[in-house]
């Protein structure tokens, strides 16, 4: 077993994407989460001392709180939200980055939960106005996502704990991760 | 030993007529300047500032306190400042900047600056101005010209009073003012428009209940307080239809507020979701707010340099707003606990702001933990490689998996003084043919499925 992971600015690089909606999408146990988790432990470098706090907006629940600690996220930065169903999710996902308190939000789908591309308009546009980073997660990757900025697949190959990541759209400019991660950096 | 503070009166009298309590209420919010207000009754409040001079300038403390009035319908008033409240009725009764260019008629707001004294007071003032007019004086600073040696023996002792009040040697004890336990805000339910329509639908009714959570709110945080439960009384038309001329809906919150712009979209949130399932019989008459409950506000000064105390405020009224939409157990911050059943080694953590920042950062665990975890465990049918998750009927797979790998065991066993609680369990990583890692347990010979590492 290893720990502590392997660090993700060895497989993607890790500016965060303000402003902007990215998908991270793969089945159940491929290690989409972790991807996240990475991502936002190093970003979450702290800003005058403070670590910018997160949102994580589940309909159904099952994230483990356990697992932050253990990627380097502080828990008291996380505001978990369970919701009931798939509109709810998205009314606190509005309500959320609105707040401006959070400087990312976590949006995750279940199977169920489909988001129209005017909801996806309307949560980047938001998020543009709030400067905050939208991470959206889902077992499949959407279809007409085009307000999405960036979608990435994650799998894993054999019992490697690294999982692998394919970019499947970028839309260029605005994100400035975008430019290193077509550099080749992204993991095969 | 230190210098004490200059005094400084900040007097604000009312030009127009104000609904009864609400020069109360003014007062009271005023509180969130300074703990010293006065008031006189009906026509000013007055606030010592002095000792809040590091705090803010007096110019700002006027543009503050013009805000404050508005909301309470005092569009038209006059802010003055000086040292004593005598001088700051005075210069605001009289639009004058300096004491020296007000009337003599003045005297009486320096002798009786709270109107708590005698009425019969201005008998013999009246006699001392008729005498002082006739020798041509009509300014005050023309009165203070004047050798104090010669006042007593020629205006009597009432004028050396006056003298030294003006001067700024002798005033009158402040009367403190008190405010009352109840915080109370009534407005009349009746929509702009020729007609004077009466509000039926929510939004309207939403936009008339600004004006009193707003005071109301102002009252709170002149008392340093925040609202833990409130209440909103709608008073209907008497209609033969209606069962009840009143409904009331009291909101506990799950953050205290200290502010109406986190209130407020909680009252909208509850109010909607009551009115549709029983919407009002009539159009509303009148709205009652009223504050049941209350908690300490936060008392630290405003922090020029961060938006912290606006972050703090935000994120408490989003928290509430959530809480009140999906229930306070599924809004949480989490905290890890020791306990060794997974599902059990974490708590929800007090919501409030200050109390969530003060947690540090759990250390590193022995082993890892996944990403995702199921509500309940679930059993999951094996036969040689194939890991099989059956539906709830028993008849087919939900899903299943090839396993290649299994990572493990790592036994978690304990509770056993419990015998609901009691548990031993091995658990495994297990990696699939398509690289899906599970987080399983063996119990007795039954496999369970209980995360993933995702």
């Amino acid at each position: 077993m290893v720990y502590p992971p392997t660090p993700l600015s060895s497989t993607i690089p890790t500016a965060f994407p303000k402003g902007a909606l990215v998908e991270v999408s793969g089945v159940s146990g491929a290690g989409k989460t972790e991807v996240i988790l990475r991502l936002l432990a190093e970003n979450a470098a702290p800003q005058s001392g403070i670590a910018p706090r997160i949102a994580w907006i589940e309909e159904a629940s099952t994230i483990y709180p356990c697992a932050f600690p253990q990627f380097g996220i502080a828990l008291d930065r996380v505001l978990f939200v369970d919701c009931e169903n798939a509109k709810d999710a998205l009314w606190a996902a509005h309500q959320v980055i609105r707040s401006q308190v959070f400087g990312a939000v976590i949006l995750a789908r279940s199977g169920s939960f489909r988001i129209s591309e005017t909801d996806l308009r309307r949560l980047q546009l938001v998020a543009e106005k709030n400067q905050t980073a939208v991470f959206l997660i889902s077992e499949r990757p959407m279809r007409e996502a085009w307000p999405v900025s960036l979608q990435l697949e994650v799998s894993r190959c054999g019992d490697s704990q690294n999982p692998a990541i394919r970019v499947l759209r970028s839309r260029g400019g605005g994100s400035e991760w975008l430019p290193s991660l077509k550099n080749g950096s992204r993991a095969s | 030993m230190a210098a004490q503070p200059e005094k400084r009166i900040a007097c604000l009298l009312i030009g127009s007529t104000l609904p009864e309590g609400s020069l109360e209420a003014l007062a009271e919010a005023s509180m969130r300047w300074s703990p010293q207000v006065a008031l006189r009754s009906g026509e000013a409040v007055f606030i010592e500032i002095g000792g809040s001079r590091n705090l803010f300038s007096e110019e700002s403390f006027i543009a503050k306190m013009r805000v404050l009035a508005s909301r309470f319908d005092a569009h038209s008033v006059r802010i003055a400042i000086a040292d004593t409240a005598g001088a700051a009725l005075a210069l605001a009764r009289h639009s004058v900047p300096r004491i020296d260019s007000l009337p003599l008629e003045s005297f009486v707001d320096f002798l009786n600056p709270f109107a708590t004294l005698d009425p019969d007071l201005k008998r013999p003032l009246e006699k001392m101005l008729h005498a002082l007019r006739s020798l041509g004086l009509s300014k005050i600073g023309e009165f203070t010209s004047i050798p104090v040696s010669e006042i007593t023996p020629r205006f009597g002792k009432q004028a050396c009073e006056i003298h030294a009040a003006v001067r700024g040697r002798m005033e009158p004890a402040w009367e403190g003012f008190h405010p009352p336990e109840r915080i109370l805000e009534t407005i009349e339910a009746v929509a702009g428009g020729q007609n004077g329509e009466i509000c039926a639908d929510l939004e309207s009714l939403i936009f008339i209940l600004k004006a009193p959570v707003d005071r109301a709110m102002a009252r709170l945080r002149g008392r340093a307080q925040r609202a833990a439960r409130v209440s909103v009384t709608f008073e209907l038309e008497l209609w033969s239809t209606i069962e009840s001329p009143e409904r009331e809906f009291s909101v506990s919150l799950a953050l205290p507020q200290g502010a109406s712009a986190g209130l407020l979209p909680i009252l909208q949130e509850r109010l909607m979701r009551s009115l549709e399932k029983e919407p009002l019989g009539s159009p509303v008459r009148k709205i009652r707010f009223e504050v049941l409950e209350t908690v300490p506000g936060r008392d630290a000064q405003r922090d020029f340099f961060s938006r912290k105390e606006e972050e703090d405020e935000n994120w408490d009224a989003l928290v509430a707003r959530l809480s009140e939409r999906f229930g306070k157990e599924r809004v949480f911050v989490a905290e890890t606990v020791s306990r060794y059943l997974p599902e059990k080694a974490y708590a929800h953590a007090d919501l409030h702001s200050r109390a969530a920042r003060s947690q540090k950062a759990a250390g590193p665990q022995l082993h890892l933990r996944p990403s995702r975890i199921l509500k309940s465990p679930e059993r999951l049918l094996r036969s040689g490689r194939t890991l099989g998750l059956p539906h709830p009927d028993g008849k087919t797979l939900r899903a299943n998996w090839q396993a290649t790998t299994w990572e493990g065991p790592e036994r978690l066993s304990g509770e056993w003084w419990s015998e609901e609680d009691r548990f031993e369990r091995d658990y495994y990583r297990v990696t699939s043919e398509r690289g899906e890692q599970l987080w399983v347990y063996v119990s007795g010979e039954v496999v369970y499925l209980h995360g993933y590492f995702d």
